[in-house]
């Protein structure tokens, strides 16, 4: 009897501590969020990615309420990228060709981060590693696993003082590094540290800007499956200026990779399969008198998965 | 006819024809699933007689390396670009006329009894090089019309992620939904 008593005393403390600990992850996953939106700060940052390295200056402001991600590059081509109102805009000093996105795939140059960080551990764990400094400052370093095999794991570090991410990495399913994004100077200009009760819909302009783009109704496809957790975020349909021709583009999300279906006319010699290059993988299929480009920085298995279940509308 | 093509088989089996017979044996193996199939027997045949050891592939199993090989990954490697070089309009028309008073004025030395009328020919001359100049400039801008498969995906590409912003590629014309030029 006191032996049952003693273990179910011992089982009581394992689950206690377990969840103190999802919790404490959770938080701080949160606060991140908040500061990333509701700072102001600048640095350095490195973008590593499928073999090319670049360096900018970041600038994140906040005007009440309203966010400003600006990128000025330091090497050529000299560049200046503005991400405001949920539009990004790149201005290419040499040229001065101005590219303009009104319907940006990812929501920051840093770190793409889902809304809820509860639902999405329906999907990844998270998982507190050993302190780590980045640009000479002490964090918290964040593992989420992926509990299926449709995203990748990924690392995030967080500044211990004003949880802003210093360091992100994402791994390929051998475990190699596909991307890296790292701050290698960072200054708070305003200094005040993340209210934690602060209200979470107050300060996202962008967001409800993106939500008017949601009528996936009016896609000429229907998507009839995907993997667990990824959500439409927006249907467009694109105008390609050397084509003359519409481009229909989906974006799946859940929270952390993203997916892009395009659908399109089918051109001649169109060849179907898959694709790979670096950290990309895409599928092309030929339905009826459309080809289908499923694409992602995800495992194959991912976009093959949404590729079949892709039928168009009669 | 039977017994030619038995000849036949049993010259293909010891390598005994030449280019045309086996063009013609090959086209006939592929209108006759049944041919193959019996020169697979007359090869087991010839194989037991002489002994060998046989090895008998089933009859899908070409197709089936087929399906393989199709459902391959197609890797994207970089590929370096290799930017022609187009000459404006005005230039080659500038180049033409500059050939053209370069002609006219070495007839007008050698024809100076003639001069009035070989300058009129050669402005003939002139404009018909400036017609000849203007047309393979018009089958170009066709031919750059039709963006390949790979074009598509890299537009695919730079439509889905930051590397546009991040890594600066300029020679690629984005899925921008709208572009504007000062």
């Amino acid at each position: 009897m006191v032996y049952r008593v003693f273990l179910f005393f011992l089982l009581s403390i394992t689950v206690t501590f377990v969840n103190a600990t999802e919790v404490k992850v959770q938080q701080i996953m949160e606060n991140m969020s908040q500061a990333m939106k509701t700072l102001d700060y600048q640095g350095t940052v490195a973008f590593f990615k499928n073999g090319r390295l670049d360096t900018m200056k970041y600038f994140h402001s906040c005007n009440s309420g309203k966010e400003q991600e600006r990128l000025l590059s330091l090497n050529s081509p000299m560049r200046e990228v503005i991400r405001e109102a949920g539009k990004v805009r790149c201005v290419f000093k040499k040229t001065n060709e101005t590219v303009v996105n009104d319907h940006p795939v990812s929501e920051s140059f840093i770190i793409d981060l889902p809304d809820d960080f509860l639902a999405i551990q329906s999907v990844y764990s998270f998982k507190t590693l050993d302190e780590e400094s980045v640009a000479m400052l002490p964090t918290y370093v964040i593992s989420i696993e992926p509990k299926d095999q449709y995203r990748y794991e990924r690392k995030v570090w967080i500044d211990k003082v004003y949880f802003l991410p210093l360091k992100s990495e994402v791994y390929d399913l051998e475990g190699k590094t596909v991307e890296q994004v790292v701050f290698t100077d960072i200054q708070v200009i305003n200094n005040h540290k993340v209210d934690k009760n602060k209200a979470k819909g107050k300060d996202i302009a962008l967001l409800n800007h993106q939500a008017e783009l949601l009528a996936i109704e009016n896609a000429g496809i229907i998507l009839g499956a995907y993997p667990s957790n990824y959500k439409i975020v927006f249907f467009d349909q694109m105008n390609r200026d050397d084509l003359d021709k519409v481009v229909e583009h989906v974006l799946l999300s859940d929270g952390f990779s993203s997916v892009s279906v395009y659908v399109e006319a089918k051109v001649k010699d169109t060849e179907e399969g898959i694709q790979i290059l670096g950290s990309v993988k895409s599928i092309t299929k030929i339905i009826g008198d459309f080809q289908v480009t499923v694409l992602g920085e995800v495992p194959v298995k991912t976009v093959q998965f949404i590729v079949q279940g892709i039928k168009l509308k009669k | 006819m039977k017994k030619d093509i038995n000849q036949t088989i049993s010259q293909f089996l010891d390598d005994e024809l030449d280019h045309a017979e086996l063009d013609v044996l090959l086209s006939a193996i592929k209108n006759e699933p049944e041919l193959k199939q019996q020169i697979n027997r007359y090869q087991v045949m010839t194989q037991v007689l002489t002994d060998e050891r046989s090895l008998q592939a089933s009859p899908d199993f070409l197709d089936k390396i087929n399906q393989q090989i199709k459902q391959e990954p197609h890797y994207l490697l970089p590929k370096k670009v290799v930017k022609k070089r187009v000459v404006p309009l005005w230039q080659k028309a500038s180049f033409a006329v500059a050939a053209s008073v370069a002609c006219v004025a070495v007839i007008m030395s050698q024809q100076s009894d003639f001069q009035l009328a070989n300058q009129f020919q050669q402005v003939q001359v002139a404009a018909v090089d400036t017609k000849v100049i203007e047309n393979p400039i018009q089958e170009t801008e066709k031919e750059v019309i039709q963006p390949s498969q790979h074009e598509r995906f890299k537009a695919y590409l730079q439509a889905h992620n930051d590397d546009l912003y991040t890594h600066g590629s300029l020679n690629v014309h984005p899925l921008a939904r709208t572009a504007s030029y000062r």
